[in-house]
């Protein structure tokens, strides 16, 4: 539905004190949107500040009252929103302000040279609220020491300078006011307590529904393919074949891997397609574990229309132009009577969202092109990427999101001797440095 | 998603003074429910009022210091929410209890009396706030003026009378407070903002996007087939064949139609205008864009029933080949899927976004696709029951204009004749609540 949107560019603005998870809600908000087609980028106001003011900053910098720093602060501040404005006017949809814009005084003065440069952008607040002592401690720990501000500063004074930076921003916070006129979102404690005001149109009420189902809890997402199926031995594809005696196998060791996995634990959740060979793949797990597994036609294999049970020698031969043009653009290449990837990207949206929503582990067993669109988002892949991933039979990918990376391992599992082998075991920093953020 | 999370019982308890939507915001949403493949059921406290104290009640009797009447009012409260726990009890999975519930005090006994009732229970209130004279007094007029309490009234007393009850009302109303320990929403303006207080779990997040989408802006919904294609002329299920000459014919009809249906460019361009990305559907629709000089947006999920491996026979011939299949679609039309291909159900769980958009848009939305697409949608707008969806009325040549409201759904269908331009229309205006025999008879019934 992405295409209803994409009549008026958007500005995010981000609100909060630090260490409440603005830049983990603007990461979020960034890759969904980019998923959906909208081109998507977040300006992180405290990469601008490093850059032109240093970032030997310590908690005085961020004085009210110091008068040179609050000039230079606001500066930066301007030339993150002249960078986001030109994005826009280019090749983006939606940029991302992404600062603490704690004060009336910053939003007012946002809206208006928003006004004054780019009337015809709509704006939307994120605000995040947290008022849990622990959350806000964790969050230091986790994100902010490894920051370039406190090289080389011990592990005490860091945190210590953290925190009275924190009560710098305290003394001034004004949290969003209805009285504002904005539209907004404000989402308190990590969305115990969500308030919206004033939303409009189809993006926003979008962005809605997805803020309202992410948390921070870091758990496991499996994914595999079913077992090797009898199409699978024959190079063909679409079909609903039945597993082969390999597939079985896998099956079987798969099930044996997860009981090994969860250690005991069953409070997970499992979704599969409607098709013979996920089917039976679930089963057999299923039967193992002792759980019940969702059936979804959302995830059931690429629809390959026409092609359908044609080994790619046999489209190459039969339907030259299409297997060329298919070679060429992957990504849009819809077979007649069939799908394309943006289309099972688009139908695979709902999942996306059940798995977010999930605060338990959850299992996926399906299929190539649906694993390579699943991997893509949580793994942070660039769309065009989606149609060339690597995602073979007899594997499985564990992935494990968190703020600012995406754990991954890949267990390969011998369908004959159950021997698993930990392929990769890769922290995968979505950034290379925290500049890049 | 229907299959997930079933195991879970709902309850839904509204909160509001009289007038500020809550029955229109309980119909949706059970509405809404039965449709995802929950049973789902509203119990109106006001019904049971009526039928216990009958409806010759006046604003005294809503008097807080009435204590006569007081007592039967929270006697008449306790039945219904009785009668919603039995319903939960008996194999229902969403009770929706429909009530002012004004007080901490009510509240309070009624969250206790559901979490006693059930394990694991998820209760919910939802909260309707409402400052804006003009709406309150437009839901007066369009709702309560009708309502059997008024019966004998002419509508200037029954608006005095309704307005002296929602004093009443007034003296003891408290607003949801945290301390209450309750997962509440609260909605004010209509929907544009939304207070939400610890509310978890996939179907509550469901009922908050909902809910942010709803409005009533009486939009019309245009719904119409493709013209006649080469397939409908063969008989044939499935392909992607273009139009016959005699859809050709209708195409430019269509355009006619619409054409004058919308005669200024401001509403044209407000139109939101949906297709499929089969070749009858684009070709009818281009014909139509061209003449409206709009666009339409080209979506996969409005593609036909997808039957699999009988695309392209004929119903004779399915008969042949798949014998079985044929008596088993026959037997259960909704939820046999063809084999590699889809089911009503399946049908009805993938257009649930377009729906989502129809519900949200308050601009006039127009639909060209296919039988079994506006099957589905027919019925939803329409308040059809599920089961009733695949053998719905939906002919070729003809639009069906829907205007649903909040009490009921106004229906228009316009049969053109492709060859002659000749227009003749049918104009059904559908009470919610007298539809037949079998089901609502009353407005008691609500």
């Amino acid at each position: 539905m992405q295409e209803l949107g994409k009549q008026q560019k958007m500005v995010i603005g981000m609100v909060g004190l630090p260490a409440r998870g603005k830049t983990y809600i603007s990461r979020k908000i960034c890759r969904y949107l980019n998923w959906m087609g909208f081109k998507s980028k977040v300006f992180n106001i405290g990469n601008y500040r490093r850059q032109i003011c240093g970032t030997d900053c310590n908690s005085n910098f961020f004085d009210p009252s110091n008068k040179d720093a609050s000039k230079a602060r606001d500066e930066c501040a301007l030339l993150a929103l002249n960078d986001m404005i030109n994005y826009l006017r280019n090749e983006g949809d939606v940029s991302l302000y992404d600062g603490t814009n704690t004060t009336k005084q910053r939003r007012k003065l946002i809206m208006e040279t928003l006004q004054q440069k780019f009337s015809e952008v709509q704006v939307f607040w994120v605000e995040s609220v947290c008022n849990d002592e622990d959350v806000i401690l964790r969050n230091i720990q986790l994100t902010k020491l490894n920051n370039p501000d406190y090289v080389g500063k011990s592990y005490d004074e860091a945190t210590q300078d953290f925190q009275q930076r924190i009560e710098q921003y305290t003394k001034v916070y004004e949290p969003i006011d209805m009285d504002e006129n904005i539209s907004f979102i404000k989402i308190i404690d990590i969305g115990n307590d969500i308030m919206i005001y004033n939303i409009q149109g189809f993006l926003q009420s979008k962005l809605v529904s997805y803020l309202m189902n992410l948390h921070i809890y870091p758990r496991p997402i499996y994914l595999s393919r079913h077992g090797e199926s009898q199409y699978n031995v024959v190079h063909k594809v679409g079909g609903d074949s039945d597993l082969t005696q390999t597939g079985i196998m896998y099956a079987k060791q798969l099930g044996k891997y997860f009981i090994q996995e969860l250690e005991g634990n069953r409070n997970i959740k499992m979704f599969t397609s409607t098709m013979k060979r996920a089917l039976h793949t679930s089963n057999e797990v299923c039967e193992l574990l002792g759980v019940e597994y969702y059936s979804l036609k959302a995830l059931d294999e690429i629809n390959p229309g026409i092609c359908d049970g044609l080994t790619y020698q046999q489209i190459a031969d039969k339907f030259p132009q299409d297997y060329e043009e298919r070679k060429m653009n992957k990504l849009t290449y819809r077979y007649p009577r069939g799908e394309s990837y943006l289309d099972v990207i688009s139908r695979v949206e709902q999942i996306i969202f059940e798995i977010e929503r999930s605060r338990l582990p959850v299992i996926v067993i399906a299929h190539q092109a649906i694993l390579r669109c699943l991997y893509a988002y949580f793994h942070e892949h660039e769309v065009p990427e989606i149609p060339k991933l690597n995602i073979p039979l007899h594997q499985v990918i564990k992935l494990v999101p968190a703020t600012y990376y995406c754990k991954e391992t890949r267990i390969k599992i011998d369908a004959m001797t159950g021997n698993s082998e930990i392929q990769d075991e890769a922290t995968i920093k979505k950034v290379k440095s925290f500049l890049d953020l | 998603m229907q299959q997930c999370n079933r195991s879970q019982k709902i309850a839904i308890c509204t909160v509001g003074l009289p007038a500020r939507g809550k029955t229109y915001i309980s119909r949706k949403l059970n509405r809404y429910f039965n449709w995802l493949g929950y049973k789902s059921r509203v119990f109106i406290n006001g019904n049971y009022r009526r039928e216990i104290c009958g409806t010759e009640c006046n604003s005294q009797f809503f008097d807080p210091q009435n204590e006569e009447a007081q007592k039967a009012r929270s006697d008449c409260a306790k039945m219904a929410l009785q009668d919603l726990i039995q319903f939960l009890q008996n194999g229902g999975d969403v009770g929706i209890l429909d009530g002012t519930n004004i007080t901490k005090e009510r509240r309070h006994q009624i969250e206790n009396d559901l979490k006693s009732s059930f394990n694991g229970i998820q209760t919910l209130w939802i909260e309707s706030i409402c400052n804006d004279s003009k709406v309150i007094q437009n839901n007066i007029r369009l709702t309560k003026i009708n309502n059997p309490d008024y019966c004998n009234v002419n509508p200037e007393q029954a608006t005095i009378d309704f307005l002296n009850r929602i004093k009443m009302y007034e003296q003891i109303y408290q607003t949801i407070t945290d301390d209450e320990n309750l997962s509440y929403i609260k909605t004010m303006n209509v929907g544009a903002d939304i207070i939400v207080h610890q509310v978890y779990g996939f179907l509550l997040s469901k009922i908050v996007s909902f809910i942010m989408n709803l409005h009533t802006y009486p939009r019309p919904i245009y719904l119409s087939r493709h013209g006649e294609s080469q397939y409908n002329v063969d008989d044939r299920v499935g392909g992607d064949s273009d139009l016959s000459e005699l859809g050709e014919m209708y195409a430019e009809k269509l355009a006619d139609f619409f054409y004058s249906e919308f005669p200024t460019k401001e509403i044209k361009n407000q139109i939101i205008f949906f297709t499929s990305t089969m070749r009858r559907a684009v070709h009818t629709s281009d014909v139509v864009a061209q003449k409206l000089e709009i666009q339409p947006l080209q979506l996969k999920t409005l593609d036909e029933i997808n039957v699999g491996i009988c695309d392209g026979m004929t119903y004779t011939e399915i008969a042949q080949k798949f014998p079985n299949d044929f008596q088993e679609r026959k037997i259960n039309k909704l939820g046999y899927r063809y084999p590699r291909g889809e089911s009503y159900l399946d049908l009805i769980s993938r257009i649930e976004p377009v729906i989502f958009e129809i519900e949200r848009s308050r601009q006039p939305v127009m639909i060209i696709a296919h039988q079994a697409i506006l099957r589905c949608l027919y019925a939803y707008f329409h308040q059809n029951e599920i089961p009733e969806v695949p053998t719905l009325d939906i002919p070729l040549h003809c639009v069906i204009k829907l205007t649903p409201a909040a009490y009921f759904c106004d229906e228009k269908r316009v049969l053109i004749n492709p060859q002659t331009g000749e227009i003749s229309i049918k104009e059904e205006y559908v009470q919610e609540f007298v539809r037949s025999k079998s089901k609502q008879k009353s407005f008691i019934d609500l």
